[in-house]
């Protein structure tokens, strides 16, 4: 259940808005998917819980950020964050990494992958209208943040 | 004889999933700070700019244009110096961010006043992050100037153009163009080094590590832990129901 309720203020978001709902709404995809990916493999007990919660917060986001884009009347298109962030070949890194190297080879991954999304809310944060998506951005700025900081920390962490 | 079938299938198929990968990445980038003339349309503060408003990473044309909109019919208003574009007041040092929808492998981007370059920052060939900054020195320039930022991409023939209206001088350092301030509630600044003792209760706090069943209050109320985590900024109780439930 999303934290926000369903009844669509009176005021319209606009493209700005729209726009920046429908990246995270692809970024976010890419973060359950590699979460998916992993989460029952990593050796790090704590990375593990980490990522157990990086993946329901998301999953309660994701669902905010399409009603707010069905309510606006827009769909999160494929083509506002095509080649975003995470590609394929990052995907068939965790994949494919041994059991030694998977905790590694995900913080790496997921830090870049997480950063991009604290870039983007900043960005918003600098532009955006709607309070309700603004109050958003900045949630994502804090936990994307915190988050890679919580992961660089960890042993595997590498350099 | 069955596999002269199965090749030619599996080729169409690899032919289709990489069509797939490729048709839709038709975007792009802007900038989004100082706004640009098309994060202006889109943020409503001119209205009636049409389509542009819905996607202001979408003015790509050819390189070496010079102009607001790459020569787009439909995206002409950018082009109108008489639609009121306001111009955000910065001092002589500027720093230009873009968002970037897709991220094309760049050439370089550049930044014009009328026919002068003043400003190139290499792209390297690599693909760009999600968003983009460059600090320019307009020093030499005062009062009101159009700024053209180019995004130059380097394996399409495609660039990708932002206008930016500017008043340059009497006002100081970067502009804050952010329509009203933030009202997120008022979290705990998050302690460098998680501890992992779950607390007996008592007020949330960021670092700390809880596990399922502990309680903490925030904001005056009481939640119950749902899920084992670390607590951070952006995580307070009522922010993420799948963390804490409402005791």
């Amino acid at each position: 259940m999303p934290a926000v309720s369903g009844t669509p203020d009176n005021a319209e978001m606009t493209g700005i808005d729209l726009l920046f709902l429908s990246m995270m709404a692809g970024h976010t995809e890419q973060t359950l998917e590699i979460v998916r990916l992993v989460r029952d493999r990593l050796a790090d007990t704590e990375l593990r819980t980490l990522v157990a919660a990086i993946e329901v917060t998301e999953a309660d986001e994701l669902e905010t950020a399409r009603t707010w884009l069905a309510q606006a009347g827009r769909s999160a298109r494929a083509d506002d964050h095509a080649g975003h962030g995470t590609g394929p070949d990052q995907l068939a890194r965790l994949r494919d990494a041994s059991d030694a190297d998977l905790d590694a080879v995900l913080i790496e991954v997921f830090c870049a992958h997480q950063q991009a999304a604290a870039d983007l809310a900043r960005a918003h944060l600098a532009a955006g209208n709607d309070e309700r998506v603004r109050d958003l951005a900045q949630r994502v700025e804090q936990s994307r943040t915190a988050q890679v900081e919580l992961m660089a920390a960890r042993p595997a962490a590498r350099g | 004889m069955r596999r002269r079938f199965v090749l030619p299938l599996v080729a169409t198929g690899a032919m289709l999933s990489t069509l797939a990968v490729a048709t839709p990445a038709q975007a792009h980038g802007y900038v989004s700070s100082p706004p640009s003339r098309q994060a202006l349309c889109a943020q409503k503060r001119v209205p009636d700019c049409g389509q542009i408003q819905w996607e202001p990473q979408s003015v790509e044309g050819p390189k070496g244009l010079r102009n607001c909109h790459a020569n787009i019919a439909h995206f002409a208003v950018l082009n109108d110096d008489n639609r009121g574009w306001p111009a955000t007041s910065v001092g002589t040092t500027v720093t230009f961010t873009w968002v970037n929808t897709a991220m094309h492998a760049t050439r370089d981007w550049e930044y014009f006043i009328g026919n002068t370059r003043v400003a190139v920052f290499s792209g390297g060939g690599r693909q760009p992050g999600a968003t983009v900054s460059h600090t320019v020195n307009l020093s030499g320039y005062s009062g009101r100037q159009k700024l053209l930022a180019v995004w130059n991409i380097s394996d399409t023939a495609n660039a990708f153009y932002s206008c930016v209206d500017l008043q340059i001088g009497g006002g100081g350092g970067n502009p804050t163009p952010s329509p009203s301030p933030t009202t997120a509630p008022p979290s705990p600044t998050p302690t460098a080094s998680p501890t992992t003792n779950p607390p007996a209760g008592g007020t949330w706090t960021a670092g700390r590590a809880y596990a399922v069943g502990d309680q903490v209050t925030y904001g005056g109320r009481t939640y119950r832990c749902r899920q084992a985590h670390t607590a951070i900024a952006g995580w307070e109780p009522p922010n993420v129901p799948a963390l804490w439930s409402l005791v």
